[in-house]
């Protein structure tokens, strides 16, 4: 089997992608209140460490993925036991994904169609990369990063004469309790799930530059998040910003630039879409991987149409509306990742450096 | 709405069953027809209407059990 690999640029553009996601279309972190921007500026160096432990988790065994690392690690059955509950997280997390960007068209402009139709067009281009593995989604990634470098900043622009600095005071008005649940929350929510990238093995030309990558990454993503959601709030203010489920789509549409430059938000949306794109299809790779793992079976290209079109009907089922959904986001999902983040990432790396004393132990013992 | 679900599930099934036929690969086309077959029966639920429980409940229902929400 031959190796899939990357260039550094690509992959920090397809983790950056990644982190966006469909982060970037709905509001979060509304925990943290008026101070949104202050969560936002914590949680990526916070995640630091996080992404830290899955580099490390990917330079100890730079050309397998996850899902294979667990058997190596813990064990066949008690490693197969692991990789089922990971699996559970890619569907529910790709599902979500599909579903999120389905409520948005439906919502933004499209009532009357069932919410399927996007998820049949979302899903069957995300196949067709995902088929392609590694090296493919990351040219993409390169590709994509430069469109979305090049809308976001004319978004903002557009939107200065809009913006009042005035509807961001009082700053830490309710202390710094609401601003650091906003910031956990944001952790689990767009920075964390970057361990989906673990389970697609990319592996790096350059060894040993897992830990920059990562890095850079998050870092870019964090500050394209951070960015949009601090325009979103001088823009919209608090109290609008909170009741609308995606409030980028609202920010945007007050666009208006000498009664000429107006309705920039399709092209906005559609450009959301890129990095919803790749993070799609970052999923679906992971879960056809996972299986294909979970069987025993050496390749994963002949799966990828039937888990796609399982993530596509569980798109459907998952929430029963856009109140479900949302009360999910708010309330579950930052309880539901902890595990699949935070505790097993760290759990797997410890278990690999008492592995890799012990081999070291032997090797001296033996000499 | 059902018969183009049969359809559209016969073709995808159609294309990429028989390559993989021809490779032999018995482990292969058993996890396919399996995987592809649970994704028809779901979506061939949908098309007739029925409420399938969504798997999100479940977990609701633990993850508050657990933190007490």
């Amino acid at each position: 089997m031959k190796k899939e690999i990357v260039s550094n640029r690509q992959g920090i553009c397809l983790i950056t992608l990644f982190v966006i996601g469909d982060a970037v279309i709905v509001g979060r972190g509304l925990e943290a209140g008026r101070d949104l921007w202050i969560a936002l500026i914590l949680a990526p160096l916070l995640s630091i460490p996080l992404v830290l432990v899955y580099a490390g988790i990917q330079a100890a065994y730079p050309e397998k993925d996850l899902f294979e690392i667990n058997e190596v690690i813990l064990g066949k059955i008690f490693g197969k036991f692991i990789n089922i509950l990971f699996l559970v997280f890619v569907f529910i997390n790709g599902a979500s994904i599909i579903r999120a960007y389905s409520e948005f068209f439906i919502t933004i402009g499209l009532p009357e169609t069932p919410p399927i139709v996007f998820g049949i067009f979302l899903i069957g281009l995300c196949s067709f990369v995902a088929k392609e593995g590694v090296e493919v989604l990351g040219r993409l990634a390169e590709l994509f990063l430069i469109i979305l470098c090049l809308i976001v900043p004319i978004a903002i622009l557009t939107l200065v004469p809009q913006l009042e600095i005035h509807r961001l005071q009082p700053v830490l008005y309710n202390g710094w309790g609401p601003v650091f649940k906003g910031t956990f929350s944001n952790i689990t929510f767009p920075f964390g799930e970057a361990v989906t990238v673990l389970m697609i093995s990319m592996g790096l030309r350059k060894k040993g530059s897992f830990k920059k990558v990562y890095i850079l990454g998050v870092m870019l993503g964090g500050s394209i998040l951070f960015s949009t959601a601090v325009t979103e709030l001088l823009a919209l203010g608090y109290n609008t910003y909170s009741t609308k489920y995606f409030p980028a789509y609202g920010a945007v549409s007050r666009v208006n630039v000498g009664d000429f430059i107006q309705r920039l938000e399709l092209i906005v949306s559609t450009t959301s879409l890129l990095a919803g794109f790749i993070k799609v299809s970052v999923c679906l790779l992971a879960a056809s991987k996972g299986v294909v793992n979970l069987f025993n079976v050496p390749q994963y290209r002949f799966m990828v149409w039937p888990i796609a079109l399982l993530l596509l009907n569980l798109s459907v089922i998952i929430y029963t509306d856009i109140f479900h959904a949302m009360k999910w986001a708010e309330e579950i999902w930052a309880y539901f990742a902890i595990p699949f983040e935070m505790i097993l990432p760290i759990f797997i790396l410890v278990m690999i450096e008492i592995r890799n004393r012990r081999k070291h132990q032997g090797s001296c013992e033996h000499e | 709405m059902v018969v183009v679900i049969i359809i559209a599930y016969m073709v995808i099934g159609f294309l990429e069953i028989v390559p993989l036929v021809q490779q032999g690969e018995k482990k292969k086309i058993v996890l396919y027809t399996m995987t592809l077959f649970l994704a028809f029966v779901i979506s061939l639920l949908l098309g007739l209407g029925i409420h399938i429980p969504s798997p999100a409940t479940p977990i609701e229902r633990l993850i508050q059990a657990v933190v007490g929400g």
